[in-house]
């Protein structure tokens, strides 16, 4: 580095970090404080209350039950998704399908709608009453084909189908590129000791994805303790709060009972346990990477 | 780079409100159902009344979440109405709005030998009121029922029932042609809320809807609650209820009644405008009570009727007094009569449907408050604590989706009621017996 260029690089980097600081550094150390307030959100009026918000949570049972549904929502796309995507990638990197290149494009599209429309489209197809579901199950002789989003028993799949449909195509992305990589040679010396398809899997490609799968669990925590937006839309954490997720209740909290404080100490919450999450898991798969 | 990011930020803000002087009143309203027109006309008669003065209106369906950081700032629109996400009795609380003690004693606006608060309609202003100050005025007069077919009950000779037997017996009759009697807004229970307050009120009278409301300790749970349970839910298990109706939100559930698959739906009296583009030509709309009960202690004619609380003038507003005389100008009889015109809708003033013709389904509302004779009610619970309007939306989606009993319904929401009770942080309200029942 030649002598005063890091006061060039200086000026460029600080208005991003300013942004950076104003915009995401501070609102979260102020939501540590909020967290501690009875904030309502709408003046500037807010007292310390102490760990108050933190005891009212532990004794609220709506909070457990969005904890609850949070972690069905994650536990299930987190087990799901993975095994479709990779299913989707090895059968098309081993060239075990026609026409991949059709269905990799096909299984990635709904990454580029917004999860906004696609909830929307969702709930359009999931309707009772016009959906198409609803109609072909009828086709087909179904006589009373369950009302979807307003059951308690079938809510919440909704929700875990919507959203493992909508998430699968990336994950196969990923692990297609992270298949690649690994050398055809394996492959090739596999194929000459006699080994099946299913063995080839378990013994070469499966060890191989170590480093991209602790990848995918830490997005799928995130993805699966943020659930909002497919919820917020699809049924509003209805019906009677079986899809009701931390995200939404707290959102609701904070902008609907008029509950900052509260909302703010759920939101933290959140944060310590997904973070912690992600911590234990990238500690759990520590392990020797493989070189090759 | 910073200086410009700021200076950019104090131009946008004052771009925005580049309109805004001394002399502009500035009023920010929900836009729904009702659109902005009759909001722009009050505009345009202000503008006439007081030359030199502007108003400046518009509108939004996520008013308030645009508006909040104004209000935080301390620079708020001179008069607002949302409705998306506010809760007013915070605000209230907060400190947010104005009362309007001065703007009540003014003279009406065209009218100046009576006082502005003296054009109500009888009791339209008591939601608005807390602690013996007017801070909220409402907008409109809603009637809430059941809305039937007209063409579909007159073709098939069905008429409204008078009792529980006749309704039960009605539906039967509805369901024996392949018509499901009843749809309902199922991602909403709020709706089927309806037909539950007015059996509340059929059932055990205005004590017991008072005792509700105030929270009166074991009153969620009195049996006659619990009947009024279980009749909601004896509609569901009768087969009453058109099939998947759980998961329609409030325009799917009135778009198939439309299409006359279902004959009847919970509403109010905004149902026709909300559905105004889905009406197919030549389809005629009725509103009529829920029927009375054996032994209950309300009649067949009683409706559910209020008045909202919806108009305010934020606190911190720059031009108090402007937003003030817009509400004068917007809640007169020439702009009420001008919103029946415009939105086929009531305000709650008198005089407002004078020499102004009357939509088929308005009148059904109208006569049904004057067949009432007085005897219309209203519950308060749901503006005043937004924990037990959700509660009781969840026991009702679990007593009609789930089929918990009509006994476990009543103790979820007593146990909700108590735990408002006990939090001292949750501000507490009441009321009293309105006077034509203190007998």
């Amino acid at each position: 580095m030649r002598k005063g260029q890091w006061k060039v690089i200086a000026l460029f980097i600080a208005p991003a970090f300013v942004m950076y600081g104003v915009f995401m550094v501070y609102p979260y150390i102020r939501a540590f404080y909020i967290g501690l307030t009875d904030w309502h959100g709408v003046s500037t009026r807010m007292s310390f209350v102490g760990l108050k918000n933190f005891s009212t949570m532990l004794h609220d049972p709506y909070f457990w039950n969005a904890l609850k549904n949070t972690v069905f929502f994650t536990v299930t796309n987190g087990t799901i998704v993975p095994i479709i995507a990779l299913f989707f990638a090895v059968a098309m990197s081993r060239g075990l399908v026609w026409g991949s290149r059709f269905f990799r494009i096909t299984y990635f599209f709904p990454n580029l709608i917004s999860v906004v429309a696609i909830a929307v489209l969702w709930s359009f197809v999931l309707n009772p009453d016009f959906g198409i579901l609803s109609n072909f199950l009828r086709l087909l002789g179904v006589d009373n084909p369950p009302p979807w989003l307003g059951s308690v028993k079938t809510a919440p799949w909704c929700i875990v189908a919507v959203k493992v449909w909508a998430a699968v195509g990336f994950y196969m992305i990923l692990y297609l590129s992270a298949l690649e990589g690994i050398p055809t040679d394996l492959y090739d010396a596999a194929k000459i000791d006699g080994a099946s398809e299913w063995k080839t899997f378990w013994h070469v490609t499966f060890p191989l994805l170590g480093e991209i799968m602790k990848v995918t669990v830490v997005f799928l925590l995130l993805n699966g303790f943020g659930t909002f937006a497919v919820v917020k839309i699809m049924t509003d954490g209805g019906p009677n709060r079986s899809t009701e997720t931390l995200a939404t209740y707290l959102y609701d909290n904070a902008f609907k009972f008029g509950k900052f404080g509260y909302a703010t100490a759920i939101a933290i919450a959140l944060f310590l346990i997904t973070f912690t999450l992600a911590l234990l898991s990238i500690r759990l798969q520590r392990r020797e990477t493989v070189q090759y | 780079m910073a200086a410009l990011y700021i200076t950019s930020i104090v131009y946008k803000g004052r771009g925005g409100m580049g309109k805004l002087d001394e002399r502009t009143m500035e009023g920010a309203f929900f836009q729904g159902g009702y659109g902005m027109e009759w909001l722009y006309d009050a505009g345009r008669e202000f503008e006439r009344a007081h030359p030199g003065y502007k108003a400046y209106i518009w509108g939004n369906p996520r008013v308030w979440d645009q508006t909040r950081t104004r209000f935080l700032a301390g620079n708020p629109p001179d008069v607002f109405w949302g409705i998306h996400n506010i809760n007013i009795w915070v605000n209230l609380q907060e400190g947010l709005v104005a009362p309007l003690d001065s703007l009540m004693e003014a003279p009406a606006y065209g009218q100046e030998h009576i006082k502005f608060k003296d054009t109500f309609l009888p009791g339209a202003l008591d939601r608005g009121r807390y602690e013996g100050h007017q801070y909220f005025l409402p907008i409109t007069f809603a009637v809430l029922g059941l809305w039937y077919n007209v063409n579909m009950f007159e073709e098939h000779g069905w008429k409204p029932p008078k009792t529980w037997e006749e309704f039960l017996e009605l539906c039967d009759e509805i369901k024996a042609t392949g018509i499901a009697p009843l749809v309902h807004q199922g991602r909403y229970p709020s709706y089927y809320g309806i037909i539950f307050r007015a059996l509340l009120y059929k059932i055990g009278g205005y004590r017991l809807l008072i005792d509700l409301d105030n929270l009166v300790p074991g009153a969620w749970e009195r049996p006659e609650v619990v009947r009024a349970a279980r009749m909601c839910r004896e509609l569901v298990d009768r087969g009453y209820v058109l099939e998947g109706s759980s998961a329609f939100t409030h325009t799917e559930a009135q778009m198939v009644w439309l299409q006359g698959k279902a004959a009847m739906v919970p509403c109010g009296t905004w149902l026709e405008n909300e559905m105004k583009e889905a009406i197919p030509p030549g389809f005629r709309m009725r509103i009529m009570p829920l029927p009375a009960v054996p032994g209950g202690k309300g009649s067949a004619e009683a409706i559910e009727a209020s008045a909202g609380a919806d108009l305010w003038v934020p606190a911190q507003a720059k031009h108090k007094e402007l937003g003030m005389e817009f509400l004068r100008i917007l809640l007169s009889k020439k702009m009420a009569q001008n919103f029946v015109r415009k939105v086929g809708d009531l305000m709650p003033i008198k005089g407002a449907t004078e020499g102004v013709e009357i939509p088929e389904a308005l009148q059904s509302a109208l006569d049904a408050v004057k067949a009432a004779k007085g005897e219309t009610f209203y519950m308060r619970f749901m503006d005043w604590y937004e924990e037990m309007q959700d509660g009781v939306n969840n026991a009702l989606a679990a007593l009609l989706y789930e089929g918990i009993p009509p006994e476990e319904f009543a103790r979820r929401i007593e146990k909700i009621a108590q735990r408002i009770r006990e939090d001292p942080t949750i501000v507490k309200y009441h009321r009293e017996l309105p006077e034509r029942w203190r007998t």
